[in-house]
């Protein structure tokens, strides 16, 4: 027990400092990095709560995915003048203020509450250990979740279309071929018949 | 017979639109042939039905054709009623109509506006039949908005005229007042028995008699006297009784044919066909007929004086009609409808005869109407003289013309009624048949005896034969149309199916044998010599010393000038009311409309709300981060809100 | 002896960081959308944590839906934010005012 609670309050530190670090860093690139690191704990934390499935997509995807997207859309843009000037100003104070507020509230209201919460206070083995995260999770997923998980393919498949759809330019002057136009050419305007008089000699 | 109704009603608004759609089109004759063809067959039913009704008389229809529309489970419906009021209203309507269609294919023929001319005529029967036919208050109504628009439309036929066009602004303003009042009633009458239609209304009628209408805090009238009231406020506007008279002398700058048709015959008679139709309602009230009483016999009297000092020809038989209207609400007035609606019949031959004989008269002169311009015509126009005299004798009621039996027996029943003020009516319509004589044979001696007063007296010929068939057919019934109806219709129980009928003796105070016996029996009453005294001081006013006339007025040059004034009526309406109608008018556009609507509501909304966008467009910077800071403030106060709450 | 309230303070914590990122950042918009990630991340966080201590694998699900979403939004987000980077020459925050107009 003393090991969970260690592991979790090293790891809960380390991702409460690497948050900071995402909206504190001038450098966007340390930010995303910082971010990053914030996924890493997270999903170490999540393997405390027996998420192993989704402690692993968490890497996989936006570590692995996600946030090279960021980072290479940071690299990408020229944003060296940014990273110069300070990201505080004047309204910091009445942003940490309002952070502390809901901070306070959300606590307040976790602890006053906790009588509500219809847990067990002994979450051990939860979920049968005989079956995996995984194979618990699929299962879930391909019968009841069945539709949502076509949609949520779905909306993948939109952001794909989206993302290029939004970002593909068209450069003049260059040569490619046009599918459609080639098609649809009358060939009466390619080829002209001309009647040409045999010259008599 | 519900068919061929209807095929009557619908003959007159099919010729009127084809002439008035295609007419101008194809030629003139089509547009008279079309248009005269439709009254014919309109004619020609209601003359069947009529022979129907007098051979069977239990012949009674009241059905509706379709229902307009249902509000809140009340149902309006369209319907047709033929019962003997109706079928003899649409006889006399259709022949006058019929007689002005032949008429104006002569007196119209040099019009370029003949295809209009036809078609609004027509369309006016058409109102006129609606109304009449109707089974309900509301299709009353709109024929009666109908005839208005109508006659509207013809007073202003010739519309480049400015007086022609004042006079049908007059005519319709006036109607309008009196219209608010029809509308008004019929509220009263739908608000407590939840109906418009007759039977309806006549079978719970006690329901009117019970209910109270309270006006101000703690007075209030009994629902029945408010609804004859207002009912009777717009057949005076309809019927012109004074003091909504003004209108119809002013109406006589359209064509003469439309004067015969709408201003003597079949419009104006419109409200007193509706207090015959309305007579169960107005038999429960004693106010009411006594207000009927009083305004008509006061019409009857004052407009006959007003008569008698016109010098238009066609202004003297213009306030003639509006008098003999006041008699016809004198006889409503004392319960005697069914002499109120005889004299309606009558009157609607010899006026539209009179009328008809003075256009003849005017167009052989050149449109000119001044009788003092005018005079012995006699030789020159011996048929038009005939006509004219006929229309004459009958209208001041000489013993055996039409008129006279009419005019005697509501006289009759005026003398022997007990209803308050019957006493002043009673004098009222006796100086009126003085009156009556004198103006009429003013008229008469003025424009076909005497002097010739006329430049190039030779041209002037009879007018041609169009013009006088319908003079010589519309004489017929004026002299002897009373003979064979006279008894059954006034005396007899012919109209009980639709008017309230008292039984005659308890009305007239003698039994009925003969129409040659109540001749003699007139010669008891006073009518007879009174009218032979107006005779008399017309001939000796205007042929044997034709300066006593200029002394008389000399004289009595204030009571003169007030009638040549029309009783100031239109002064006041114009100085008093109109005035002051239109300062408040202003008042209100300038105050309400202006200062109120435009400055604060339209424009002050709009310059409120650009001051106030202008202090809440700050808040709209543009910056993500303040609408975020926003969200996240709401964020922070609902999470509050949820804390406190727990 | 962990409970439930530690992670759901953990992941208040988390998101508060969240909010106070979005409020003072006024220069870059990918700082914005990273810090959408965080508040995501600690929703997420909520979910599963519930998900664990209620014994239902529904929380679960949930986060994974979640995630296929957040996803697809950093992945348009960036588009725009490569588009609008294009058009302005510029991700600043503060120039971002056309929508006062």
């Amino acid at each position: 027990m003393a090991f969970i609670e260690i592991i979790f309050y090293v790891f809960s530190s380390i991702l409460v400092l690497t948050s900071l670090g995402v909206i504190l860093f001038k450098n966007p690139v340390y930010s995303a990095i910082s971010l990053i690191l914030s996924f890493i704990t997270s999903a170490a934390l999540w393997l405390l709560l027996q998420a192993e499935f989704l402690a692993i997509v968490l890497i996989l995807v936006y570590v692995g995915a996600v946030m090279v997207l960021f980072l290479f859309v940071v690299m990408m843009l020229n944003i060296s003048d940014v990273i110069r000037t300070s990201r505080f100003n004047k309204i910091a104070p009445f942003a940490l203020f309002i952070g502390l507020i809901i901070v306070g509230e959300l606590i307040t209201l976790i602890w006053i509450r906790s009588d509500q919460f219809s847990m067990t206070s002994s979450p051990i083995s939860v979920l049968d250990t005989s079956v995996g995260n995984t194979t618990l999770l699929g299962t879930a997923l391909f019968t009841d979740y069945l539709y949502s998980f076509e949609i949520a393919g779905f909306i993948l498949l939109l952001a794909i279309v989206v993302s290029i759809s939004l970002t593909l330019r068209r450069r003049e002057g260059l040569k490619r071929q046009i599918v459609s136009e080639q098609v649809n050419i009358d060939p009466t305007k390619r080829m002209k018949l001309v009647d040409l008089k045999s010259e008599k000699n | 017979m519900y068919e061929l109704s209807l095929i009557a009603l619908i003959t007159p608004l099919v010729g009127g639109l084809l002439a008035g759609l295609i007419g101008s089109k194809v030629n003139k004759s089509f547009t008279h042939w079309i248009t005269t063809l439709g009254i014919f067959i309109s004619f020609s039913i209601s003359c069947w039905i009529l022979v129907e009704v007098f051979l069977n008389p239990s012949l009674f229809l009241n059905q509706n054709i379709y229902e307009w529309m249902s509000i809140a489970g009340f149902n309006f419906k369209a319907g047709i009623l033929i019962d003997h009021l109706t079928v003899s209203m649409m006889a006399v309507v259709t022949f006058i109509s019929l007689m002005v269609h032949i008429y104006s294919i002569g007196y119209m023929h040099d019009d370029p506006g003949y295809h209009r001319f036809f078609c609004y005529i027509s369309l006016f029967t058409f109102a006129m039949l609606l109304l009449v036919m109707s089974n309900n208050l509301l299709q009353l109504f709109f024929g009666w908005e109908g005839v208005g628009l109508m006659s509207y439309l013809l007073i202003g036929f010739w519309y480049k005229k400015e007086s022609a066009i004042q006079a049908n602004f007059k005519a319709f303003i006036v109607n309008r007042v009196g219209d608010m009042g029809l509308l008004l009633g019929i509220a009263v009458i739908f608000s407590i028995i939840g109906s418009l239609d007759y039977q309806t209304i006549f079978n719970s009628s006690t329901e009117l008699v019970k209910a109270k209408i309270s006006i101000t805090n703690g007075y209030s009238v009994s629902a029945i006297t408010l609804a004859c009231l207002l009912l009777f406020f717009g057949a005076m506007g309809k019927s012109a009784q004074m003091p909504l008279h003004v209108w119809l002398p002013d109406s006589m700058e359209g064509p003469t044919p439309i004067s015969a048709l709408i201003h003597a015959a079949t419009m104006v008679t419109a409200g007193v066909y509706m207090v015959a139709r309305m007579s169960p309602l107005f038999e429960l009230s004693s106010v009411a007929l006594s207000v009927v009483l009083i305004v008509g016999a006061t019409t009857a009297l004052c407009a006959g004086l007003l008569g008698i000092v016109m010098c238009d020809i066609k202004r003297i038989i213009a306030y003639s009609t509006i008098s003999q209207l006041g008699y016809m609400m004198v006889a409503a007035g004392v319960s005697a409808y069914s002499a109120s609606v005889f004299h309606l019949m009558t009157h609607a031959f010899f006026k539209s005869l009179l009328f008809l004989a003075a256009g003849s008269v005017i167009i052989a002169l050149h449109h000119e109407q001044d009788i003092r311009k005018m005079g012995g015509l006699k030789q020159y126009m011996p048929i038009t003289y005939l006509a004219a005299l006929i229309g004459s004798l009958s209208l001041i009621g000489f013993p055996g013309f039409a008129g006279f039996f009419s005019k005697d027996a509501l006289i009759e029943a005026v003398a022997h009624s007990s209803t308050v003020g019957s006493e002043f009516a009673y004098y009222c319509v006796l100086i009126g048949v003085f009156v009556t004589a004198l103006y009429t044979f003013r008229f008469l001696f003025m424009v076909f005896h005497g002097q010739t007063r006329f430049k190039g007296g030779e041209q002037i010929k009879e007018s041609s034969w169009v013009i006088l068939i319908p003079l010589i057919l519309l004489s017929i019934p004026s002299i002897l149309i009373a003979w064979p109806t006279f008894g059954v219709l006034v005396f007899g129980d012919f109209f009980s199916d639709s008017i309230r009928q008292i039984s005659s003796y308890e009305l007239f105070g003698f039994e009925y044998q003969s129409p040659l016996s109540f001749l003699i029996h007139s010669f008891s009453g006073p009518v007879i010599y009174l009218s032979v005294i107006g005779i008399f001081a017309a001939w000796v006013g205007y042929i044997k010393k034709p300066e006593l006339p200029y002394k008389i007025s000399n004289q009595f040059t204030t009571i003169h000038r007030v009638l040549v004034n029309k009783f100031y009526f239109d002064h006041f309406y114009e100085n008093v009311i109109a005035k002051n109608t239109a300062k408040l008018g202003s008042a209100f556009w300038k105050f309400g409309d202006i200062k109120i609507i435009d400055d604060f509501l339209v424009n002050g909304t709009a310059i409120r709300i650009q001051k106030l966008s202008t202090i809440t467009k700050k808040m709209q910077t543009g910056y993500i981060y303040h609408y975020a800071l926003m969200m996240v403030i709401g964020l922070s106060l609902l999470l509050a809100w949820v804390i406190i709450k727990s | 002896m962990l409970a439930l309230q530690s992670y759901l303070t953990l992941a208040a914590i988390v998101f508060a960081i969240g909010v106070m990122g979005i409020i003072i950042n006024r220069k870059n918009i990918i700082i914005l959308l990273m810090c959408t990630e965080l508040l995501l991340l600690a929703v997420n966080f909520n979910f599963i944590a519930f998900s664990y201590f209620n014994q239902d694998i529904t929380g679960q699900i949930f986060v994974f839906f979640i995630l296929t979403v957040a996803a697809a939004e950093a992945a348009i987000g960036l588009a725009i934010l490569v588009v609008l980077y294009r058009n302005k020459d510029s991700i600043d925050v503060q120039e971002l005012q056309t929508l006062r107009e």
